[in-house]
């Protein structure tokens, strides 16, 4: 067979760390085509070299491989929208073409903003910016950034997405009558300010813009190179056609369908769009099901598929149970809760595996309160039910998690940019410092993903793993440490726990034979630098289905 | 601009069902063309014997996550409402079930070429109250009730008149200011639901079938006073729906005058230049026929003219 006679590559290694039980450190792993035929020295893989032609590769004598990291939940669509714009954010973001310093301060911010201003050649070019933050870069309205131009289009986008800020010549770029906004209960005109579903009003004359195709792609392939320099060889699009499907598959094709793209992309698209109604069993499976027709080699929908119970978290509408919040506010249902057992029950018994959206806990109840039903009337085992995000959760939730065998896939990020301002404004102390509670997890045996929810979180999946194992926030407070992971838990909640929360943990997410050789290659090792440091740690880059892939500041 | 109605209310409260009264043929819509937006089926529907079917478009109103509505999707339709070469005189919006219909309102409020008439809510009288003890619809059913201007209590067929007592005083108790109706099938009239015709000259003085409801006209010739006409109308009864017409305004006697009053939310906008006719005000208010007192409502009116 030709397959079998393609060479083998042994790649030897500072040190192979596998995340497999049953040998977790090697010294080399030997890989042919897309396969790793074995993981462990040189001596113990001899019968294969001795049988077969291979190469001894040494690129990676003094690095450290890992099985590729993956995020299963992120939102490539999201990040075509986002990354174009300029980053002005409080914490420092890591992107492949800049490095995002952290801006804090009223002046700072402004001082920034103006010398993105200056930057841009062409005097006609809006000028998007992204990450303000009132608790760190104060209040800006229409007059403070018409002191930063007067002729550019400028707008600010909070951090949160939930207010932007425009200039004199936004709004005349725009196109856009004053009148209409001066009546908007949700736009303040004399500001230059959209807010909540003033935003609708603002998106109305963006759009056009910032989801124009062209632009679209140029995000789309900044986030390929995002992916790449996060170490990921798998991510998941967690919510697939959030803003029109044909239109992101084409350019999802167009962009990473690429030989050059180091990584795949499972596609879990949304098990039901609106806000209720009736629900047509029959015609949500054959439209789900009907997606698969479209695979290709690195894009794929499987049995998976995403529900929605309570509202996004950092737009503070999480549904939460009793005593709710210290500012009163309610939550919201992305659906009704009829509505969402009827959807569950449809894909339950077609045997889909189902993710569900989930950040408050109350919205965990429901989806709990749902599980535990479908269980009842249709017992299945292996049925991968995942709470998504997992932000407020009550122990007890856990382990009835553990009861009905659920899984978790976490936004740990949570607890590093939110905690603080829960702490202090939305939750209290207590339930804020044990958002995202992955200790209690891991107590139970919940099988645990780490997710960024990209771009509600940096796409660096050391980073996830160092919040996990550390959960220090933004203001360096330990927030919850009975909370926290050990270093190898986080680092499994990256890798082979993450595939399994995927599906795909028979092909990815550990060094063994068998698997495809998809690695993460670092410049330390994490088990020597222990957690505090995972994030600093370098990346080399990737190999992805047996080819290496450095990163650009490699190469 | 074109009016927008909000019909608001839990799942099963009988949005659809009065919705589909007033796009039935035997429905008196006062002549007007209607689109509805229907949010919870993804689909727009418009009122088909008026304008042409517009098959294939479809909404889907994301709630509660804001990175999701860079997709507009309800903005979408209603610009491609609006630019259909003949835009219908009225919009009726269908919330979904937990939605805020007061967030859905703000396209009334701000949307280009659009004005808010009114927000509807639809409360299902049998079960409204267990409903809003749900420990997980609760706090979202308290909040579409708050936010009504005329609330609904619908499904009266099924309701003792101890039971109609019961859930109406409740429901009193939930939104002490609105406005409420009893229904069944929630049948009820255009003119109650949707108010008077938008051209602003009142139309409407029959209440046909609906002996519950009742039209009670107005006009005079002399001037109002602006404060005083606000002060007169913070006093009206909950038993006025609705009101519209034309003021003549002692301080702008130039120009019409453009009251709207549904349930709770009323405005005073100016409008065109009073024609050759002349000035004078001329209002229809619409009210429950047992509880309206025509020469009340006649004697507070005039006691804000100059």
């Amino acid at each position: 067979m030709a397959r079998n006679m393609e060479q083998i590559t042994v790649y030897p290694a500072r040190v192979v760390r596998t995340m497999e039980p049953a040998l977790p450190v090697a010294e080399a792993v030997a890989v042919r085509g897309s396969q790793i035929v074995e993981v462990g020295s040189l001596e113990t893989m001899q019968p294969w070299l001795a049988a077969h032609p291979h190469k001894i590769d040494d690129r990676f004598r003094d690095h450290v491989i890992m099985p590729g990291f993956i995020d299963p939940h992120l939102h490539p669509s999201m990040a075509a929208v986002l990354l174009p714009m300029h980053f002005i954010t409080a914490l420092e973001w890591h992107l492949p073409w800049q490095e995002v310093p952290a801006t804090r301060g009223h002046n700072e911010f402004l001082d920034r903003l103006k010398a993105i201003d200056l930057e841009i050649a062409d005097p006609e070019e809006p000028l998007f910016s992204w990450g303000h933050h009132p608790i760190w870069h104060g209040e800006v309205d229409r007059q403070t950034l018409n002191g930063i131009s007067t002729t550019r289009p400028i707008v600010v986008w909070h951090r949160g997405f939930h207010v932007l800020v425009v200039n004199d010549a936004a709004v005349a770029w725009m196109g856009m009558d004053e009148a209409d906004g001066e009546r908007h209960p949700q736009v303040n005109m004399a500001e230059g300010r959209f807010f909540e579903t003033g935003l609708s009003l603002a998106y109305r004359y963006f759009n056009p813009y910032i989801l124009a195709p062209d632009r679209f792609e140029g995000g789309l392939n900044r986030l390929r190179e995002v992916v790449h320099h996060g170490g990921h060889t798998t991510i998941g699009d967690m919510a697939a056609g959030m803003f029109d499907l044909n239109m992101e598959w084409d350019a999802l094709v167009k962009v990473l369908e690429r030989d050059d793209t180091p990584f795949r992309v499972q596609m879990i698209p949304p098990g039901f769009r609106s806000g209720g109604g009736a629900v047509d069993g029959d015609r949500l499976i054959e439209r789900t099901v009907g997606l698969r027709q479209r695979n290709t080699h690195r894009l794929r929908f499987y049995d998976h598929v995403k529900l929605f119970a309570d509202g996004g978290f950092y737009a503070g509408l999480m549904q939460l149970g009793p005593p709710g919040a210290i500012d009163g506010e309610a939550g919201e249902w992305m659906t009704p809760p009829e509505t969402f057992e009827q959807v569950a029950r449809v894909y339950w018994n077609e045997g889909f595996k189902i993710h569900v959206h989930c950040t408050g806990d109350l919205g965990v109840e429901l989806a709990l309160d749902t599980l535990e039903k479908l269980q009842w009337e249709r017992p299945r085992f292996n049925h991968r039910f995942t709470i998504e995000h997992f932000g407020v959760s009550t122990p007890e939730q856990v382990r009835r998690m553990a009861d009905l065998g659920a899984l978790a896939s976490v936004n740990i990020y949570y607890v590093h940019e939110l905690g603080d301002a829960f702490w202090r404004h939305k939750l209290g102390h207590e339930r804020a410092s044990q958002m995202s509670r992955l200790g209690t997890l891991a107590r139970h045996n919940v099988t645990t993903a780490l997710h960024t929810d990209f771009t509600m979180a940096p796409a660096l999946p050391l980073n996830s793993a160092w919040v996990a194992a550390t959960r220090i926030s933004e203001a360096g407070h330990v927030m919850g440490p009975e909370e926290r992971l050990t270093l190898d838990q986080a680092l499994r909640a990256i890798t082979i726990d993450a595939a399994y929360i995927l599906g795909l943990e028979h092909e990815i997410g550990s060094i063994r034979a068998g698997k495809t050789a998809d690695f993460t290659i670092l410049g330390q090792d994490p088990y020597e630098v222990g957690a505090e440091n995972l994030r600093e740690i370098p990346i080399w880059g990737t190999v992805f289905e047996g080819r290496p892939f450095p990163t650009k500041l490699e190469g | 601009m074109i009016p927008v109605t909000v019909i608001g209310g839990y799942l099963g409260a009988g949005k659809t069902t009065l919705i589909n009264g007033l796009l039935s043929a035997e429905a008196d819509t006062l002549g007007r063309r209607l689109a509805v937006l229907v949010n919870d089926f993804g689909a727009i529907n418009i009122d088909a014997k008026l304008i042409t079917a517009h098959d294939g478009d479809t909404i889907s109103l994301a709630n509660g996550c804001v990175c999701c509505t860079i997709a507009d999707a309800l903005g979408d339709a209603l610009d491609k409402v609006l630019a259909m070469p003949a835009p219908p005189d009225h919009i009726v919006i269908e919330a979904s079930g937990v939605a805020n219909p007061a967030k859905i309102a703000m396209y009334g409020q701000g949307w280009p070429g659009l004005s808010l008439d009114a927000i509807v809510v639809v409360a299902d009288g049998e079960t409204v109250q267990g409903r809003a003890d749900d420990k997980f619809v609760g706090a979202t059913v308290r909040q579409q009730l708050a936010a009504a201007d005329l609330l609904i209590m619908n499904k009266m067929d099924l309701l003792s008149d101890t039971q109609a007592r019961a859930a109406h005083a409740w429901l009193e108790q939930q939104a002490p200011e609105c406005r409420i109706l009893a229904a069944r099938f929630g049948e009820l009239p255009a003119a109650v639901l949707l108010g008077q015709h938008a051209a602003g000259q009142p139309q409407y003085t029959d209440t046909g079938a609906h002996d519950d409801y009742c039209a009670v006209p107005f006009k005079t010739a002399r001037p109002m006073d602006r404060t005083r006409l606000k002060a007169q109308i913070a006093t009206w009864p909950r038993s006025v729906l609705r009101a519209k017409g034309l003021v003549y305004l002692h301080d702008d006697p130039s120009h019409a005058y453009i009251l709207q009053l549904a349930g709770n939310r009323h405005s005073l906008e100016k409008g065109p230049a009073w024609d050759q006719a002349g000035p004078g005000t001329q209002l229809i208010l619409i009210g429950a026929a047992q509880a309206i007192d025509p020469t009340w409502l006649e004697q507070s009116l005039l006691s804000a003219c100059v």
